[in-house]
């Protein structure tokens, strides 16, 4: 009976695992639209309230198909108390259309979402983040760095 | 030469003897005798020698004595007195000399007598050296015959003193100090002396040096020297010496206290912090940027505190910016801001929020201040705003609010006009009034309508708030409504939030929130959120363990003149996680685990509609162990997320720190930073980055910090990783303006009415002390003592002028009421039909009470006279207690006032009565009433 059970229970956890790792697998990458990876000069507005520039380098290290990852580093400097903080974070983010680009850059609890539309090397779009405080949004650009 | 004299003396005394006729008296220089003894050889004794004609003068007998004292002084008969027939002797004193017992005496003629003993006093004030003290003339038959003079030998007694005034000396830094002092001889000798005053270092003086000073016997010469404190000197208790020397050997010193007190103006004290900076970063190719940097940090003068910055980027451009950021160095705009506990300035780069309705977290250049009283409170903006790269010139930020409190509640009022411009255009124009009242309890109420125009329009918004504080459980609600939105400095168009934190045992809480905003910006014409948390929380000794569920979700629609391609999106996140943290002796610990799951939405011109709801799991952790030699951390975080739309997410990192490692045991070695990181899943392969720096402290305070750092984020991975760094920072602490203090006025309150009236002088050298500070007042009565601002001031009463009492207002003047005693003089009346009967009043309390309704006792100096030592002007009520009396006694008639006025001793008479009712001791006789 003992051995029963704990076979049992093996193999509840057995297909549990798979189960949660199949969740967490990549699905078959879909074929690649536009090459985005390379550093980015990142520029960008908070708008609203609490107002903020944003300034510093998206790099993306890795694309597969559309899904593209890679990470941001910026300084903001507030509008509102002038003072100047360094955000750095990962991104992951995925090309959906032939000139649109859609990415999460996590520098705090919640992702800033980034929308953009590519056009040649410069992307230009909008963004926003959700905290517990509300919501923060603006505008960002991303040129791409020739080295 | 001596028997020649007696012959000359005999024969004339013989040729007298038989012409008996009286010739001009002449005084005879007796041989060996040293006569005459001139008067002013010894002003002090008045003798001037008396020698009757044809008397002889004999050789002075002499003795030795001390002032004050009495000496037996031997006088032999001379010769020349026959010893055949009797005669008489009288002593008569010179000067204040004074002879003991009979002064005259008779010698028989049977006697021998060939020496007879007087006493003679030696006065106090007799001075050192050789006087006459008295004659002994000898007569025979009723004729002086011969004269003995007897002389004493004062011997010399030297006691030469200085007194200075009692109590110490009281004066402040840089004050000149006058010390007065008297040098006394009390000897009987003429002195001269050297005076010389020693005084701490630095202090100076003309007349520290030696002075020659004689003083005669028994004159005292009063005397003044000026000492110089330095400014620089202490506060407390110095001591100046005042030595006598003579021939350079010190004879008598005295000390003298000088205390130094805190100077109105206040000493050096700590002030602000200035550092300054010059940071530089480099990359192996060579490009390089600089930063200099001042900041001014700290107290500055009484309450007020000052931050002041200043930072320019001298050289390079952006890129470098995140590695001088990691050496502390950033690009700020120039702002000087003052802050006090009554308000704060700020000047230069500056900002504020007025309303949820006239506008929040204005920023610009120019100035804004606050300033809060007891019941009102301004604040005010004048700004332009700041001018960015497609701003075509600056605009006007400009705004004043107000508050007044109106009872329990509290009216505010503000006003506004304030514009950005540039592509991202505010403009708002608002006008608002609001109330906020005690709602019962801890709780407020807020409401505030206002009128806002803005750049699509106009209307009007109005806000409402609920919100509750009572020891840690709190709530809030708020409900917005501002036309223009964020456009217009709100927060959002409309807003609800609500917040609640609840404890609900002594280790157990719940805190929950939830909130709704839409608004529309120049980037989104519509932007929804919302979402809501619920998080409980247990806490242990050490740690806090907290379960959360969260969701939120947002919606952008563009505007029509965004550029992304895409004409809105959205999100909406779910999770449910456990957060623990934890603290114990240095060591630390944060970890959280969510999982989840999130549905993203998002339209372009080809693309458009939800994606599948993915899932989720967050997880995240920090730990280590901090104390004073520095601090080690490791942290790791990992995202997972699986988007069917391709979004693939699975991004790990993993570090390890340290923060100001000291190396060795000194605290000021040099100082070790760290980290090391390693992140996957942002590029084809996993991506280290690693930063060292060492900081070496170097006298003046200046510290050196080297910095190197390979960081493949910067400039694309693989390429020119490394960067170098070298920021030289120097700090140094200015003194203090001023420093915290109480100041005010001591003055005379000459009418007594407890106010300082423009015709009140003020007093000088009144000393004020707190705690251990203390300071004297200046020539206007002004003080201002530091010290602990929570404790009172008190008031050496050995400094007040006598007469006067100090009171001590809450403004901080401090009034001195002449106070002036009073008599009730009680006159009690008899009673027909008893007589004999006395009262003992020595138990009556007899009672003036002012017109604040404060008590004066009197106490009782005499049988019927009771007496107020010190009053303050004013005018008082009489009151009697005769309750402690056993004969019942009643006051004729109402009773008096007692009118106060400084200079005036007031006597007041006040007629007692007897009740017919009388009280006799059990245990006396029936006849004796008791007294």
């Amino acid at each position: 009976m003992r051995s029963m059970s704990e076979r049992m229970i093996r193999a509840v956890a057995m297909l549990m695992t798979i189960a949660l790792t199949a969740c967490l697998q990549s699905t078959a990458p879909q074929a690649p639209t536009i090459p985005v990876t390379g550093s980015w000069r990142y520029t960008a507005t908070q708008t609203g309230a609490m107002r903020e520039t944003l300034a510093g380098t998206l790099s993306i290290g890795r694309q597969s198909g559309s899904a593209f990852q890679g990470s941001i580093e910026i300084v903001g400097t507030s509008l509102v108390t002038g003072e100047t903080r360094t955000l750095s974070g990962t991104l992951s983010g995925e090309v959906p259309s032939a000139d649109a680009v859609d990415f999460d850059a996590s520098l705090e609890v919640s992702p800033r979402r980034h929308v953009g539309r590519l056009v040649a090397d410069t992307i230009v779009g909008t963004w926003v983040g959700t905290s517990a405080n509300g919501t923060i949004s603006g505008v960002f650009r991303a040129e791409r760095l020739r080295n | 030469m001596s028997r020649l004299g007696l012959v000359i003396v005999c024969t004339v005394l013989f040729a007298e003897s038989l012409s008996g006729q009286t010739k001009p008296r002449r005084a005879y220089p007796l041989p060996g005798a040293g006569y005459p003894i001139s008067a002013d050889r010894n002003p002090h004794a008045g003798v001037r020698r008396e020698v009757p004609e044809r008397i002889g003068v004999m050789k002075a007998v002499v003795a030795a004595g001390s002032p004050r004292s009495y000496q037996v002084v031997s006088i032999p008969v001379p010769a020349e007195v026959p010893r055949t027939r009797d005669a008489v002797v009288e002593i008569v004193p010179q000067g204040a000399f004074v002879v003991l017992g009979s002064r005259v005496r008779f010698l028989s003629a049977m006697e021998g007598r060939p020496t007879f003993t007087i006493t003679i006093g030696i006065p106090a004030a007799a001075l050192a050296g050789r006087a006459a003290a008295a004659q002994a003339r000898f007569s025979v038959a009723g004729v002086t015959r011969v004269v003995v003079p007897i002389e004493i030998d004062v011997i010399a007694v030297r006691d030469l003193m200085v007194s200075t005034p009692p109590g110490p000396l009281r004066a402040r830094a840089g004050d000149r100090v006058i010390v007065r002092y008297d040098l006394m001889n009390g000897g009987n000798v003429a002195e001269a002396v050297d005076v010389s005053l020693v005084a701490p270092s630095k202090w100076a003086g003309k007349e520290l040096s030696n002075r020659r000073m004689a003083v005669a016997p028994g004159h005292t010469l009063p005397q003044q020297t000026t000492i110089a404190i330095p400014q620089a000197a202490g506060t407390g208790s110095f001591f100046v010496r005042l030595q006598l020397l003579e021939k350079g050997v010190v004879r008598r010193e005295v000390p003298v206290r000088v205390e130094v007190l805190e100077a109105l103006t206040g000493g050096p004290r700590a002030g602000p912090e200035i550092v300054t900076s010059v940071t530089r970063a480099m990359d192996r190719t060579g490009r390089a940027a600089s930063i200099v940097a001042a900041r001014v940090q700290g107290p500055l003068f009484d309450s007020v505190r000052v931050d002041a910055r200043f930072s320019r980027l001298t050289s390079g451009g952006s890129e470098l910016t995140p590695s001088l950021a990691r050496l502390g160095a950033y690009e700020t705009t120039p702002s000087v801001v003052l802050t006090a506990p009554s308000g704060w300035l700020a000047v230069g780069a500056t900002g504020t929020s007025f309303s949820d309705l006239t506008g929040l977290y204005m920023y610009g250049r120019g100035a804004a201040f606050e300033v809060k009283g007891r019941r009102w409170g301004v604040m005010a903006l004048g700004a332009t705003s700041l001018r960015t790269s497609d701003a075509a010139a600056s605009q006007p930020l400009l705004g004043v609010r107000g508050e007044v409190a109106v009872g329990r509640a509290k009216v505010l009022s503000s006003v506004s006009r304030l514009r950005e411009g540039g592509t991202f255009r505010r403009e708002l124009s608002a006008a608002s009034i609001g109330v906020t009242v005690p709602a019962g309890g801890s709780a407020t109420i807020h409401g505030e309508i206002a009128h806002r125009q803005h750049l699509a329009g106009s209307g009007t918004g109005w806000a409402a708030e609920l919100a509750r504080d009572d020891h840690g459980n709190t709530s809030l609600l708020r409900v917005v409504h501002a036309p223009g939105g964020s456009n217009a400095f709100a927060r959002a168009t409309d807003e609800v939030t609500a917040s609640v934190t609840q404890k609900l045992t002594g280790r157990m809480s719940v805190s929950a929130s939830g909130w709704q905003l839409e608004d529309a910006t120049e980037t989104f014409a519509g932007i929804k959120t919302d979402g809501w948390s619920i998080r409980p929380q247990y806490t242990l000794p050490f740690a806090t363990l907290a379960l959360e569920a969260r969701a939120s979700s947002f919606d952008a629609q563009q505007a029509s003149t965004a550029a992304s391609g895409a004409s809105g999106f959205g999100r909406d996140e779910r999770a449910i996680g456990v957060n623990v943290n934890s603290f114990r002796r240095g060591y630390y610990f944060s970890g959280s685990s969510y999982v989840g799951s999130e549905a993203r939405t998002v339209s372009t011109a080809d693309h458009s509609g939800a994606q599948p709801r993915s899932p989720k799991v967050t997880s995240s952790l920090i730990a280590g162990y901090s104390s004073l030699v520095g601090r080690i951390e490791i942290d790791a975080r990992i995202d997972q997320t699986r988007d069917a739309g391709g979004f693939v997410r699975d991004q790990r990192s993993a570090g390890v720190r340290g923060e100001r490692l000291i190396a060795g045991s000194a605290a000021n070695g040099p100082r070790f930073d760290w980290d090391v990181r390693r992140v996957t899943g942002i590029s084809t392969r996993s991506v280290v980055t690693a930063r060292g720096g060492l900081t070496i402290s170097l006298p003046g305070a200046v510290n050196v910090r080297f910095s190197v750092e390979r960081d493949p984020f910067l400039r694309g991975f693989g390429r020119n990783p490394l960067v170098f760094g070298v920021r030289f920072e120097q700090s140094m602490r200015a003194p203090m303006l001023r420093r915290p203090a109480t100041s005010g006025y001591v003055y005379r309150d000459l009418n007594g009415n407890r106010r300082r009236d423009p015709s009140e002088p003020g007093v000088r050298g009144v000393v004020i002390r707190r705690g251990g500070e203390n300071v004297s007042t200046d020539g206007r009565g002004k003080y201002r003592v530091a010290g602990d601002l929570r404790d009172r001031i008190e008031v050496d009463d050995a400094s007040v002028p006598s007469g006067w009492t100090p009171f001590i207002s809450n403004s901080g003047d401090i009034g001195l009421t002449a106070t002036t005693s009073a008599e009730i003089r009680f006159l009690v009346a008899a009673r027909s039909g008893i007589a004999g009967v006395s009262v003992d009043l020595s138990r009556a309390r007899v009672v003036a009470r002012d017109k604040s309704g404060r008590e004066w006792a009197a106490r009782m100096t005499g049988p019927f006279t009771a007496t107020f030592d010190g009053l303050p002007a004013g005018t008082y009520k009489l009151e009697l207690d005769f309750s402690g009396l056993a004969e019942p006694l009643v006051p004729r008639g109402p009773l008096p006032a007692l009118p106060i006025v400084p200079g005036e001793h007031p006597i007041i008479p006040v007629t007692l009565d007897p009740r017919p009712l009388r009280i006799w001791r059990a245990d006396e006789t029936a006849s004796s009433p008791r007294n």
